[in-house]
């Protein structure tokens, strides 16, 4: 806090000048960004290159290129961690859209209570902590939790209609071990996601708002049903926000670290180690901070690829023309 | 767009039905919170039999589970942090922000070019490199990790919203009290802060919450679990010997307190800031 004081009288020195001297101004974010930005980043580029264990600088040892010959050699755990991070950001990113849009469709539908729906789907995204995990770690636990109650229920209300088509034994018809399980421990996560679709929900919303009304009712007057309507006209005006929530999305899921963090265990078998689960782990738990910092470059790259890719295919979908009109 | 009623009556029933979806895990949390661990342990229950075996509320758990753990104390360190990084933030990035919109200094478009690549740079790519840096100024196992970044302009996104808050205010504001000599700082003290009420509050609530569910940066940077925040005592909580579901449950529930009533405080500031997002 002395720093605020300090930075304040040596703004009201120099400010005397007309709209000059903002260097002073920005002096925070300068300083941050040169001890919070370029100096790790040079640091990184550096650690990339030399093996250390992060205890004494006497251990330091160049070791060049080995670290990204590792990593491209095929590490097995890089691979079984990248695997499962594509795989985890395949399932989470469409699903997020679709919902996300959908659920924007919903609201925008409501013109009297719009602010309180936004509102009530929008809370869930901000509950993200470790309280909202812990929730859904006992949620999803198989014997006591109540979403394995409710499909033992289901179970149970289905059993005397399908007896009746001559299927027997639907009480003992199994149950997902979500969070216990290889293959449900990826759905269980996307599924709590789904729980926190109102921030791309928020984006959606934004965008249809914004869009142009009469255009439906033009679409109307050609006689276009409700899915022309949705597909000619809707679409194309949600098409930036949907680039975007993609783009932003693979980032988001590509570093997801948090969920995992807390919630693997041993009969997921690795399914649940992500990338930066897996950088985390070599970095804080093997010590070896010279490899953790090769595999935070390559994760670079490899988000900016897929941003990029992600951007150059969108060309043929994404339509501006529509959403800067709507600004104007 | 419902011009019969019925057809808008059934839109208002999913609207209400996917709240109802949105709201159980919060319900079934504040149930859990009050049973005791063999209600919830009962063997093999569906979802309507676990509502016919609430007994009687356990109120005594909240006192086990702030108990069991000192969560008090983890409250209060997480306030801590959360109060010194939201007031930093909310002072640092509204200057920043004033400084990119209205000031003119030698290299600010590159500056600003800088700005938007540091916005989309993932956090965990510089964590380890951040770690050593802050190592290296014996910061570890301090609050100074978590709180000396918020004072150097917080997050590159609260800028942003703060530099186009500011670029929307009118140029004559500025020039009657150029006028009349004013410096700087007293046009971005006395004419642009007042102005900007809906974006400190939106920032304020967004980094409030942020810092109050911050995990992996006091993960990495504290070791002494005095020092804990709730986030990393939580965690303590899920990963000892034994589980007391309903006692994580209760300590969850009152974690989720706080950001809850910021939100709640904070709607109308939000919707205006992020709706109006470009």
């Amino acid at each position: 806090m002395f720093w605020g004081g300090a930075l304040r009288k040596r703004i009201v020195a120099t400010g005397a000048s007309g709209a000059g001297g903002g260097v002073w101004f920005a002096s925070p974010w300068i300083v941050g960004f040169l001890l919070l930005y370029m100096g790790p980043m040079c640091l990184s580029m550096v650690l990339s290159l030399v093996k250390w264990d992060g205890l004494s600088w006497s251990s330091v040892e160049w070791v060049g290129l080995d670290h990204f010959q590792r990593v491209f050699g095929g590490d097995r755990y890089f691979l079984k961690a990248l695997g499962n991070s594509i795989a985890y950001t395949a399932m989470n990113v469409p699903l997020q859209i679709v919902v996300g849009l959908g659920i924007a469709l919903l609201v925008r539908q409501s013109r009297k209570w719009r602010g309180v729906w936004t509102v009530v789907y929008y809370s869930p995204h901000i509950l993200g902590g470790v309280a909202t995990i812990l929730i859904w770690w006992w949620l999803f636990n198989p014997q006591v939790g109540p979403i394995n109650g409710a499909i033992r229920d289901v179970y149970l209300w289905i059993e005397i209609p399908l007896s009746l088509l001559g299927v027997t034994g639907v009480r003992e018809w199994s149950v997902p071990a979500w969070l216990f399980s290889p293959f449900w421990a990826k759905p269980s996560l996307v599924l709590m996601n789904l729980w926190q679709t109102g921030g791309v929900m928020l984006i959606f919303l934004a965008a249809l708002l914004r869009g142009d009304a009469t255009l439906y009712e033009v679409a109307e007057l050609d006689g276009a049903g409700r899915f022309r309507r949705f597909v000619h006209v809707t679409l194309p005006m949600v098409s930036p926000a949907i680039l975007f929530s993609a783009v932003t999305g693979i980032i988001f899921s590509m570093q997801a670290f948090n969920q995992a963090f807390l919630l693997r265990n041993y009969q997921q078998q690795d399914s649940l180690l992500f990338y930066v689960l897996h950088m985390y782990q070599v970095a804080f738990e093997h010590h070896q901070f010279g490899y953790a910092a090769a595999l935070a470059w390559v994760l670079l790259g490899l988000l900016l690829v897929f941003t990029l890719a992600a951007v150059w295919m969108s060309r043929r979908w994404v339509h501006y023309d529509m959403d800067t009109e709507g600004l104007r | 767009m419902s011009r019969d009623t019925g057809r808008g009556k059934v839109w208002t029933l999913i609207r209400l039905s996917v709240a109802a979806v949105l709201a159980l895990p919060v319900l079934w949390a504040m149930w859990a919170s009050l049973q005791s661990v063999d209600t919830i342990f009962a063997p093999q229950g569906t979802a309507w039999s676990v509502g016919d075996r609430g007994a009687s509320l356990q109120w005594g758990n909240y006192r086990d589970a702030m108990t069991r753990l000192p969560m008090a104390r983890f409250m209060l360190n997480s306030s801590l942090i959360t109060l010194c990084a939201t007031v930093g933030t909310v002072f640092t990035s509204s200057l920043v922000g004033f400084a990119f919109a209205r000031l003119r200094w030698r290299g600010r478009e590159a500056c600003f070019v800088l700005l938007l690549v540091s916005m989309m740079l993932p956090a965990q790519v510089l964590l380890i490199p951040q770690f050593l840096v802050f190592e290296q100024l014996g910061w570890v196992n301090t609050y100074k990790p978590l709180i000396v970044p918020s004072w150097l302009g917080g997050s590159a996104f609260y800028i942003f919203l703060f530099r186009q808050f500011f670029r929307s205010v009118p140029r004559s504001y500025e020039d009657a009290a150029r006028l009349d000599g004013a410096s700087n700082w007293h046009i971005y003290r006395h004419i642009m802060l007042p102005l900007s009420k809906p974006v400190i509050g939106a920032v304020a609530a967004l980094s409030a919450v942020y810092h109050w569910q911050t995990f992996l940066a006091p993960l990495v940077y504290l070791s002494d679990y005095t020092r804990y925040p709730v986030s990393v005592g939580l965690r303590m909580f899920h990963s000892m010997e034994g589980s007391w579901p309903n006692l994580i449950m209760a300590a969850s529930v009152i974690t989720l307190i706080p950001p809850l009533v910021i939100v709640l405080l904070a709607q109308r500031y939000l919707m205006r800031s992020l709706g109006e997002r470009r």
